[in-house]
């Protein structure tokens, strides 16, 4: 495969042509994409060979705004008379939603026009995805697979997983922003299953991108820390259900900030009476050293991008600013609605999705605490790691994460190690009992699924003490 | 604008004749054993409602060819391609023997699906006039829709939507397995939050509900129902009260049976889970794993299924298996992977997620068995306990360790239905917890593909907030 395979054959022509369009059916706003993506997964189990895929995805949507109503139309080849089709359907789902919804609140809404822009960019990639053979993906995989098996004779299963994607997009808006990019991102996951006696365990490491096969420099022997947690985890107890303080590693820092907290900044669920934080801006949430960032542009991140899918720059937000809600997500829809900038965070996972708001790297920013110097305050609590999943509900602003496993805290000292717990709250009553964080900073790689899209994400943060938390165990 | 059968029916003979030239060209290559070509065409209509109004309405069609190619001992390759041309699907069968000459081998797997007839025939869950629905035809229910916020001046907001689809697959192999399905579907969610001003204190509740269909036409006699339901659901999620941690008696509501019963082990009878030991039920063939009135039954043959069907996406015929019959568990789910490691036939449980190259393993239609309860008697022999609404959390599938979020549930005081409780978690042993099943509603409601009752548990540990 090569960067040739991704040809669009998109010329200046285009833009004119979907001129005349947006003309010819009088619609206020549309947004053209065009893209053509290649991605390869690998997947080892324990030294054997499951899967070798290469898929690709090749295609155009546009998506018309008519008097505040909505019109979408995918095509699966991309030509001139196939666009003309679908501009004509997309105008006639718009002017359908229009006459099906008279009373539409939206109708006066107009899509805010951006200053026009005509550029090119590119992730910056080391080694480029496209010019490395699968053998050498293979090989990596394989041995950090083994890595992983051979650790100790207690593992018992290993799922080893590699991705990548090379992705050519073409951008074109009704307000002349033109937006041509190549990007690319890579991914590797290693589960390690151990067993001891009856007891079964796992643990998952994962190291993620954006850029290209440098990702190998990082993930170095990331089967052996799999493999390292899961054996180290069968001499856990489990935890037994209560109150605790505690203390959240950056990886369960993460999942909180990104789950309790950042769905519920995403403009789109303001609007729909989604968010308990509908009305909040400029309210104090936590204490002042509190600060929470979604920054779309942190260097190889894996949720980074620097424009946007509805083709708007980038950028780092403070949503959280010394305690203070400072502002939300938005795309130009929700932008336009609440009269406000966008802020860059309209995501599609695929040329056939509709852009919907979403994060790309979200954190708390440090504080200036040491971790020993945290569990040395607590007297009698948990120093929570890692998560294996977690959810929440923006709508009424609760949520659950379980934890991969927790170190039981006495009298400001480290005891044994414990699993299966779970952390759940109110996230308003868990950001105004924060008392301390820490100033190591780390964020971990993930998928983040909304609306049936999945769209790379990070997220993380420094460790963080909480008082009071409930915690579910057996 | 609308569904269109005749166009899908054009671009099924180009999807066919496709596919037969990328298996001639399959069986040129001699270093490639064995090979499997599966193809997808789907023609969806969606509408989106948020907050009252239509968000999106949106027509869209999937084109997908997926093709697998396996050489000696179990070297392998996969691709997909989106577009309907025999160059492109050429070049990358060419591409897909170079990285299959690069893979390492894999012994267990061993053959493909082979032909056979299908044990039973199905009928296609496959509906005309779905198939061709015009998009005026869905405007009743989008009505509807956008006055649900109506109902109810607590309602904040209504979100939801409407997905029809036909949905056409084939799948041929190079041992001369050549099955095709089609079928249409007609999917509604919605989901209400609403907010109330409890002594100075806003509280909020949120409920939802969904149902897939065949048939339009059942849809629409339903949709009121699905609505109502999620309603009450939302009703009953205010005024929340806080609870003491100890152990309670629990009516689980058939979500709940879903989530703590049906799901887990419907995951945990996963022969790919089995084989990678990351099972509880590993070893538990032939062994009590539940009270003795526990009676699971999987059934590709029901009438009109949401998920029956002759085949599965490798060919495989499928037939009707009996999960648990009287607490013993009686039978794993396979496809060709699995099978092949055990050394026995599939169990026909082969299913793909789109674009995906992993092959998984699903259920088909399940149903626990009823009994002779209603689940009004249930909840009245209840002096103390929980009734258990929902939860959306999964268990450890390795250990059977469960812990989560009551995310929706009430307190049961005397028989009766009380307050909402209040962030409450829950912590069982999977095998412990089906043990304590002590009573099982002869009331049931169908969820998709799962038929559910009420189930009454002797007792669960819940961690309140008080």
């Amino acid at each position: 495969m090569s960067i040739d395979d991704l040809e669009l054959n998109i010329d200046d022509s285009y833009i004119p042509l979907l001129g005349n369009l947006k003309e010819e059916y009088k619609v206020d706003f549309f947004l053209a994409r065009f893209n053509n993506s290649i991605s390869t997964n690998i997947k080892i189990d324990f030294g054997k060979m499951k899967i070798s895929h290469i898929s690709q995805n090749h295609g155009f949507s546009i998506l018309v705004y008519l008097n505040g109503n909505k019109g979408f139309a995918v095509g699966n080849e991309i030509s001139k008379n196939l666009i003309e089709e679908k501009f004509r359907e997309a105008y006639k789902l718009a002017k359908y939603s229009e006459l099906l919804d008279s009373n539409n609140s939206n109708k006066n809404m107009k899509i805010k026009e951006l200053d026009p822009i005509k550029v090119k960019i590119k992730t910056p990639q080391k080694k480029n995805l496209l010019d490395i053979n699968i053998e050498d993906k293979l090989k990596f995989l394989l041995d950090e697979d083994k890595k992983a098996k051979n650790y100790d004779k207690r593992i018992i299963n290993t799922n080893s997983i590699y991705g990548d994607a090379v992705s050519k997009d073409i951008i074109i808006t009704s307000d002349k922003r033109i937006i041509e990019s190549i990007s690319s991102l890579a991914r590797i996951m290693i589960f390690s299953y151990s067993k001891e006696n009856d007891i079964y365990e796992s643990s998952r490491v994962s190291v993620g991108i954006t850029g290209g096969f440098e990702i190998v420099d990082i993930a170095n022997d990331i089967g052996l820390k799999a493999s390292e947690r899961a054996v180290e985890i069968l001499s856990a107890k489990s935890v037994k259900a209560g109150k605790y303080d505690i203390i959240m590693d950056p990886f369960l820092t993460g999942t909180f900030i990104h789950e309790a907290f950042g769905h519920a900044c995403e403009a789109d669920a303001i609007l729909a009476n989604e968010s308990i934080l509908k009305g909040m801006i400029g309210k104090k949430l936590g204490p002042d050293f509190i600060n929470v960032v979604n920054d779309s542009r942190l260097e190889n991140k894996f949720g980074t991008y620097f424009y946007d899918s509805e083709g708007v720059e980038s950028k780092k937000q403070y949503l959280i600013k010394n305690g203070i809600l400072n502002s939300f997500l938005h795309s130009r829809e929700t932008s336009s609605k609440m009269n406000v900038e966008p802020t860059g965070n309209a995501r599609a996972a695929s040329y056939s999705d509709l852009p919907i708001v979403r994060m790309s790297n979200t954190y708390i920013e440090k504080g200036d605490w040491s971790l020993e110097e945290l569990i040395g305050e607590m007297k009698n609590g948990l120093l929570c790691e890692n998560w294996n999943y977690g959810y929440t509900q923006p709508n009424i602003g609760n949520f659950m994460f379980k934890m991969e496993r927790a170190w039981k805290i006495e009298n400001g000292e480290k005891k044994e190690l414990l699993r299966d717990a779970a952390i759940s709250g109110l996230v308003l009553d868990v950001l105004n009992n924060i008392r301390a964080i820490s100033k190591d900073l780390k964020l971990d790689p993930g998928i983040c699924g909304k609306q049936g899209q999945y769209v790379p994400v990070s997220a993380g943060g420094p460790c963080v003490f909480i008082k009071n938390m409930v915690i579910g165990g057996l | 604008m609308k569904l269109n059968s005749d166009f899908l029916d054009d671009l099924e003979i180009k999807l066919t004749t496709l596919m037969d030239k990328g298996a001639k060209k399959l069986e040129s290559y001699n270093e490639i054993k064995q090979w499997e070509i599966f193809g997808g065409i789907e023609q969806e209509l969606n509408a989106r409602i948020e907050k009252g109004s239509v968000k999106l309405i949106e027509l869209s069609e999937l084109n997908e060819i997926m093709v697998r190619i396996f050489g000696e001992n179990g070297k392998t390759s996969s691709f997909c391609v989106r577009k309907l041309d025999f160059n492109i699907l050429s070049n990358y069968i060419e591409n897909a023997l170079k990285i299959m000459r690069s893979t390492v081998t894999n012994p267990e797997f061993k053959k493909l699906a082979e032909k056979k007839n299908a044990i039973k025939l199905i009928e296609p869950n496959w509906n005309k006039e779905t198939a061709n629905l015009d998009i005026e035809d869905i405007n009743p229910v989008i009505k509807d829709f956008l006055n649900q916020n109506q109902k109810d001046n607590r309602i904040i907001s209504v979100s939801g939507g409407i997905s029809i689809a036909d949905l056409r697959i084939r799948t041929i192999n190079s041992n001369s397995v050549d099955v095709k399905d089609k079928s249409t579907s007609c999917e509604i969610g919605v989901e209400y939050t609403m907010e109330e001003n409890i002594k100075g204190i806003k509280e909020y509740s949120s409920g939802s509900n969904y149902q897939v269909y065949i048939n339009w036409n059942d849809l629409f006699k339903d949709y009121n129902f699905i609505f109502d339901y999620a309603l009450e659901q939302t009703k009953l999620g205010l005024k929340k009260t806080s609870i003491e941690t100890k152990d309670y008696e629990v009516i689980l509501s058939p979500y709940a049976v879903n989530a703590l019963i049906c799901k887990p082990i419907c995951s945990a009878i996963n022969a790919e889970l089995i084989h990678q030991k990351s099972s509880f039920l590993l070893n538990k063939l032939e062994t009590q794993i539940s009270s003795d009135i526990l009676n699971i039954l999987d059934n590709p043959w029901l009438e009109n299924g949401i998920s029956s069907g002759s085949f599965d996406v490798e060919g495989t015929p499928t037939k009707p298996l009996q999960i648990i019959k009287n607490g013993v568990l009686k039978n794993y789910l396979h496809n060709i992977y699995t099978s092949n490691i055990f050394g026995i036939e599939s169990t026909g449980h082969a299913t793909r997620k789109s674009g995906s190259p992993i092959i998984e393993i699903k259920p088909s239609n399940i149903l626990i068995e009823p009994g002779s309860k209603s689940y009004i008697e249930l909840i009245e022999e209840v002096k103390d306990g929980i009734f258990f609404e929902n939860t959306y959390d999964s268990p450890n599938l390795v250990t059977g360790e469960f812990s989560g979020m009551i995310s929706k549930g009430n307190i049961i005081k005397n028989g009766e239905l009380k307050e909402s409780i209040r962030q409450a978690m829950f912590g069982v042993n999977l095998l412990d917890f089906y043990r304590n099943i002590e009573a099982i509603s002869k009331d049931m409601i169908r969820k998709k593909d799962r038929y559910l009752p009420y189930i009454k548990i002797s007792k669960i540990k819940i961690s309140g907030n008080e």
